[in-house]
């Protein structure tokens, strides 16, 4: 009895762990074709690509992957819509949201997206839980509460969070900003602009009231001329910044917090697996990032005066 | 008409055929271009690259360009080293020698200058001198700072601000703890191993209102290197420090700690190790503002002396009070001008050594200047004079021009001098030693007296420096060092011999040792470093140190600094939260004159010092355990002729954050 047991257990893990660890799945003999569709030529889109390939390899899925640039400008896109399609895909995998919609409108085999900012304002699908139409993917979206959780955690002492926004573009998360900050026992402060013209007066109204000025993506608020006065103002002022990105922390923000691009390229890998079993793109819900990279400027915090937590400096990602 | 119509028609065409080629590359049927290109414009945001705006903000609000040789060790250094003691995280530093001379007493000084009481580097907490200013040394020990409060530690080499007086003579090494806000939460951290080594430590921390406060509670032991059942030391500390924010620039800090210890002090190569046993507390009182600091505060060590022939139980008393101010302020556009002052009070009791109280009062004042007279071009002037009782008032002058004629290559010149004042054992020490066992021809065994007496006419030491230095940052993936020094150093202070003498009132022979200025020295050499980004998971450090030091009268090479010296560091994080740290630290052969009646030449050979630790994260990094192992390939060695050989420490170590 203790023989076949000191044999069946062993047995039974190494099929169940192997079972759940490599579970193999059986695709036709064929090549499945995807096709990648990249809205632009961004180093963070081959990123993203090298995760979805790197999880199709891990998960024994020999397929042929065909990469295109929808801005390329020998082609039109037009043009480059219909080489796609008379290529007759399995997938097609989409990195950012100009070529998500190009791509939704032209194509009716299943599309997973990656690297596009809200999908459901963007009408690229219905709903969250459910696409309703032949899309699905990864959107690059962090909750709200996470960006202030971190917020609390980078600046301990925070209490009033403040914002610039463009009402026309960015109503909706600043709508969400100030119910999660409520819940969050914090306060938010948000000042409208029309133009980038307004963001100085209204950074210098904001100043001091705020604790932390925390960016979102509005185009209005971030061009070259307003990020720019908006790092040196809040670094001769001491006031800690959220960037969105590292580029914008290299540049002088104290911190911010992005999904991780071949994270995110890896997800949209586990949705094209479902996809070639077999599933529809309406029964996969639209899925945000699974790992959050935090970036640092320590030198920022260091002519700001901003102290922080050695626990989340030991956290970081990447420390400039 | 004709004309009209043909233009109508034109215009017409060109319309029709501009609207034609827009569609035809327009995206798709029903797209909204206008909303397209809001939503891609906003994920650009993200991927831009962003023109870099610190080195603008920094004309304003300037970050010191450092004049001299610096290393800084990160917090997540230290613990990677796998340490269990402060002095031993510097080894990996290029330009300092570290040497252990028993498990629990070690010398550390910059550039060749290490010896038995090493006392001419300035050793600070927080920017609180901590030497014990009898013997000029620091106890590394007796620090009431655990590692794990460590911040970083910021490692000068030479004499080069001026900020930095008193025992600043061959560099500094400044230790900032982490502040409450940085330490928030609660830390336990155990460690434990070979030699009977524990380490413990509970740091909680938190932020109020206004107020934020840290409280640390760390204690420490190890045994012999030789007598591996013997203990060698025993270290308990107390550390706390409340902050009250006056504004966001501006804080009042009062900080006060305890350590107890009990482990040997190894003054000289006669006396061997000497028992010391005691509390020193600290109270610090800290006023920081944007641009103004105001410090005061008191170190207090009450050492009960025991265990030697010579030295019969005897208490020695220090205290000190330390008044320090600085304020920086720009005078003239391209200029900043930081200017202060330090009047110190030491006194010090020990009947045995001193016969009465012995007071010194020190007043010293300096000033620096950083001028940028081109965007690329920072010209930094200073001078620092300090009055000292005894060798009265000396100015030291100081500068150093730095050139980067791009972002990631900077060019350094700087000259500077220093004074090491005497020690209250140079000028006000009196006692008799026995030396034992002094082995003389033919089996003879000869324990004369040895008076050692003060010398009150020393004048101080004097350092004068020339240095070189470049530094680079390629492909933000490699940044690479390099400084050369020439030094002339005037006056090292020594105890001379002098015997056999006879007395005649109570009839023996005897030695007599007095200390004098008794070496001219002149030193070269340089230090390259490299640190290395690897891959993103993996990082490398090396560096080569270079010395040659020569007696000025004799021309004689002096032999106690290793010529060579070479450090390898590399670290990866593994998969599963694994992380590996391996140093390897290549000493060369150093010789030492030892003093005595038959003064000898002794020497230590070169040695290898490979030390690694493997840890591991649980619990979303919360929770760390480790193995490190110090001196991995059991490479037997001593660091110094009279010091213990060193063995071999495996320990294991968990620390918990919550």
């Amino acid at each position: 009895m203790a023989i076949k047991s000191s044999i069946i257990i062993p047995v039974f893990l190494y099929i169940f762990f192997m079972g759940v660890v490599f579970p193999k799945t059986s695709f036709p003999e064929n090549k499945p074709l995807i096709i990648v569709c990249n809205s632009r030529d961004i180093v963070h889109y081959s990123t993203a690509l090298k995760g979805f390939e790197d999880l199709l390899k891990e998960r024994g899925i020999n397929c042929e992957i065909s990469q295109y640039n929808l801005q390329e400008k020998k082609k039109g896109t037009a043009s480059t819509i219909s080489e796609i399609k008379s290529q007759k895909p399995e997938l097609v995998l989409t990195f950012g949201s100009s070529a998500t919609r190009s791509i939704k409108a032209a194509i009716k085999t299943p599309v997973v997206f990656s690297m596009v900012l809200d999908p459901v304002s963007s009408g690229f699908v219905k709903s969250l839980k459910s696409s309703g139409n032949n899309l699905t993917g990864v959107s690059m979206d962090i909750s709200v509460h996470e960006q202030f959780k971190k917020i609390k955690a980078v600046i301990p002492r925070v209490k009033t969070i403040g914002v610039i926004y463009d009402p026309g573009e960015s109503d909706g998360i600043v709508k969400e900003a100030k119910r999660v900050s409520k819940e969050m026992g914090l306060k938010l402060i948000a000042g409208p602009v029309q133009s980038e013209k307004e963001v100085p007066r209204v950074l210098e109204d904001l100043e001091d009231k705020i604790d932390v000025l925390w960016a979102i993506p509005d185009a209005t608020v971030f061009t070259p001329q307003s990020t720019r006065f908006i790092l040196l103002f809040t670094l001769r002022k001491k006031l800690p910044f959220m960037g969105l990105s590292p580029p914008f922390v290299k540049a002088g923000a104290l911190f911010a917090l992005y999904g991780d691009y071949y994270e995110m390229g890896r997800q949209a890998g586990e949705a094209a697996v479902e996809l070639l079993k077999g599933k529809s793109p309406s029964d996969l819900p639209i899925v945000f990032p699974q790992k959050s990279c935090l970036v640092i400027n320590s030198r920022v915090a260091e002519i700001i005066g901003a102290i922080i937590p050695n626990q989340i400096l030991e956290q970081a990602d990447k420390i400039f | 008409m004709k004309k009209k119509q043909i233009l109508s028609s034109s215009l017409f065409l060109i319309v029709i055929l501009f609207l034609s080629i827009s569609f035809a590359d327009s995206p798709a049927k029903g797209a909204d271009p206008s909303a397209e290109n809001i939503m891609f414009k906003r994920e650009l945001l993200f991927f831009k690259e962003i023109p870099v705006v610190i080195t603008a903000a920094k004309k304003e609000q300037p970050i010191t360009e450092a004049p001299s040789a610096i290393t800084v060790i990160t917090a997540l250094e230290i613990k990677e080293s796998g340490a269990v003691n402060l002095a031993d995280i510097l080894r990996m530093v290029p330009g300092i020698e570290v040497m252990s001379v028993t498990a629990s007493n070690i010398n550390v000084n910059a550039r060749g200058l290490n010896q038995l009481m090493s006392n001419k580097m300035l050793v600070m907490v927080d920017g609180r001198t901590i030497y014990l200013d009898f013997y000029g040394i620091v106890r590394w020990d007796s620090i009431p700072v655990p590692l794990e409060e460590i911040k970083r530690i910021e490692v000068i080499r030479g004499p080069g601000s001026a900020l930095y007086g008193a025992n600043a003579f061959s560099g500094v090494i400044n230790v900032i703890t982490m502040s409450p806000a940085e330490l928030a939460g609660t830390l336990v951290s155990l460690t434990g191993g070979g030699n009977d080594t524990w380490r413990g430590t509970v740091i909680h921390a938190g932020i109020l209102d206004r107020f934020d406060y840290k409280f640390s509670l760390s204690g420490d032991r190890r045994n012999q290197w030789k007598d591996q059942d013997e203990r060698s030391g025993e270290f308990g500390r107390v550390n706390g420090s409340i902050e009250y924010k006056i504004d966001r620039s501006s804080k009042l800090v009062v900080s006060a700690g305890l350590s107890h210890l009990d482990n040997d002090i190894f003054p000289n190569d006669l006396t061997g190790p000497i028992d010391t046993e005691g509390p020193a507390t600290y109270l610090s009182l800290l006023y920081q503002g944007s641009h103004s600091m105001f410090r005061y505060f008191w170190n207090r060590s009450d050492y009960e002396i025991h265990g030697q022939p010579y030295l019969p139980e005897s208490d020695m008393i220090t205290d000190i009070h330390d008044f320090e101010f600085q304020h920086s302020f720009s005078p003239a556009k391209r200029h900043s001008l930081i200017f202060g002052g330090d009047y110190r009070i030491k006194m010090i009791d020990w009947d045995e050594m001193l016969y009465d109280e012995k007071r010194e009062n020190i007043l010293s004042f300096f000033i620096q200047d950083e001028y940028k007279p081109l965007a690329n071009i920072l010209l930094v002037m200073g001078g620092r004079y300090d009055n000292h009782p005894l060798t009265g008032g000396r100015f030291s002058p100081r500068g150093s021009a730095l050139y980067s004629p791009d972002k990631n290559h900077t060019f350094r010149l700087s000259v500077s001098s220093a004074y090491r004042t005497p020690t209250f054992l140079d000028s006000y020490g009196s006692f008799n030693l026995y030396p034992v066992s002094l082995n003389l021809p033919l089996g003879i065994k000869f324990s004369p007296p040895v008076k050692v007496d003060h010398n009150r006419n020393l004048d101080p030491e004097k350092i004068l420096s020339f240095e070189l230095g470049y530094q680079t940052d390629v492909f933000e993936r490699i940044k690479a060092r390099c400084d050369l020094f020439y030094n002339e150093i005037e006056g090292l202070i020594f105890p001379d011999m002098e015997g056999p003498l006879f007395s005649l009132t109570s009839p023996h022979i005897y030695w007599e040792a007095g200390y004098l200025n008794y070496q001219d020295v002149r030193a070269f050499g340089g230090e390259i470093s490299l640190d290395i980004l690897i891959a993103p998971r993996l990082t490398g450090k090396i560096n080569y140190s270079y010395q040659q030091l020569t007696d000025k009268d004799t021309h004689r090479r002096i032999r106690s600094a290793p010529e060579h010296k070479i450090n390898v560091g590399i670290g990866c994080k593994l998969p599963r939260d694994f992380s590996a740290h391996l140093s390897a630290h290549y000493v060369d052969e150093t010789r030492w004159d030892l003093l005595g009646i038959i003064p000898k030449t002794k020497k230590v050979d070169t040695y290898l010092l490979v030390n690694a630790r493997l840890g591991r994260l649980f619990m979303n990094d919360r929770l760390e355990v480790a193995l490190a192992v110090f001196n991995l390939f059991h490479d037997k060695h001593r660091e110094h002729p009279l010091g213990a050989e060193l063995g071999s420490r495996l320990s294991f170590s968990f620390s918990y954050r919550f």
